[in-house]
């Protein structure tokens, strides 16, 4: 049988466990940074990883193949994400209900932080960390789920809830705004 | 470079920010939690399989079950090894005393044309009666029948060839043995002449009402 995520995910459903591990291998990278860059801290990171994986595993009896196992994964995170932003005080975060959200003024003062020349790929990567993190929830989102899934606009759009021009939208403002950042535009 | 343009160029997969974003891809979740979660994986399949299993493969796997079945098969092995050693005595013939069939438990008269114990053919009847005229009783315990029609049969042979006393004696065995057998079906008539020979003696009679 071929090891697609979806012939992974049904075989574990009949109790194949070296299934689950191959799966698990594949995507808790992925799934760990989105999360971990989403709520920026390792404890609630890890707490909604653990929860997401045994959601899924009490889930396998019911699982069928009606979309991309890593739309299944990536929505069952989404929903969690936004569990996790109702229980705090702040609530859901307004860059969800605002469809363009262009909240440049944060990038730029980040920008302004920081050094204008970059001296190494370490320092490169950890300047574009920061400037992930200072994007609205909903455009970083959409950014980490194209860059750590693959996925496509549409399957970010479904995973979200939202229709394929809102997604285009924030993934648009997101690209642009990191963009600028690093070319010093800002 | 407008913001679509932007978009397009990102989408296409080969942009400056992806390539810089895939640069930091070695943050990965702890290794405590994936043990944790691999276990948790596992736990829940073992789970669902110990759910499914039926009681008979649980009895099964039981730990118990060895030492028991193991004690079961020594005491068979036992009891086999015994019956081997030491034979039953009333085997040892082949036939079965006529005690034991007086001893046994009377068949209703309706049935017992059809749930009548298995007997074998007459021996020999040779030494039934003495030179003296009087019965050897202990000849006869020995004489036995396929079926109880038979043994009548055979009683009403001795009394058409006027051997009258060892005749009844036969039918008194046999009602012991019978005791509500309907000789008449066979015997007819000649019944009433051998239990009027054969009856009890008031004594007797009286010995065994008491019993009753």
């Amino acid at each position: 049988m071929e090891k697609t995520d979806e012939n992974l995910m049904l075989r574990y459903a009949d109790g194949d466990t070296k299934a689950f591990e191959i799966l698990y291998t594949r995507h808790k990278g992925g799934l760990y940074r989105y999360l971990y860059r989403q709520c920026r801290n390792a404890a609630i990171a890890e707490e909604l990883f653990q929860d997401i994986w045994m959601n899924l595993i009490r889930a396998r009896a019911r699982y069928t193949v009606q979309a991309k196992f890593t739309t299944y994964l990536y929505r069952l995170a989404h929903n969690k994400l936004i569990d996790h932003y109702r229980k705090q005080n702040k609530g859901i975060p307004v860059s969800f209900d605002d469809e363009d959200c262009p909240d440049l003024d944060a990038i730029a003062d980040q920008r302004a932080e920081n050094p204008a020349v970059l001296y190494d790929k370490h320092q490169q990567r950890e300047q574009l960390d920061s400037l992930v993190a200072l994007l609205p929830e909903a455009q970083r989102e959409a950014f980490l789920l194209r860059e750590e899934s693959g996925l496509k606009l549409e399957e970010i759009a479904n995973i979200t809830g939202v229709n394929v021009e809102t997604a285009k939208s924030r993934l648009r403002y997101a690209v642009s705004k990191l963009k600028a950042a690093l070319r010093g535009d800002l | 470079m407008n913001r679509d343009q932007e978009l397009e160029e990102y989408l296409q997969g080969d942009s400056e920010l992806s390539k810089r974003y895939q640069q930091g891809k070695e943050l990965q979740p702890p290794a405590s939690l994936d043990r944790a979660i691999l276990a948790a994986a596992k736990a829940a399949v073992a789970d669902e399989r110990g759910k499914r299993k039926g009681w008979l493969a649980r009895f099964l796997d039981s730990d118990w079950l060895t030492p028991v079945s193991s004690f079961a098969m020594i005491t068979l092995m036992a009891i086999a090894v015994y019956m081997l050693i030491v034979p039953d005595p009333s085997t040892s013939t082949g036939l079965r005393p006529a005690a034991d069939m007086a001893g046994k438990k009377p068949v209703p008269a309706d049935t017992a044309t059809t749930e009548v114990p298995k007997q074998t053919l007459p021996v020999k009847s040779t030494s039934t009666l003495t030179d003296t005229g009087k019965i050897d009783h202990k000849t006869l315990e020995h004489v036995t029948h396929q079926t109880p029609k038979a043994w009548l049969e055979h009683i009403d042979k001795l009394y058409q060839n006027h051997k009258t006393g060892l005749a009844k004696a036969e039918y008194r065995r046999f009602k012991q043995t019978y005791p509500t057998y309907p000789a008449r079906s066979v015997l007819g008539s000649k019944v009433l002449q051998l239990e009027a020979i054969n009856g009890p003696s008031k004594a007797k009679t009286r010995a065994r009402r008491k019993e009753e």
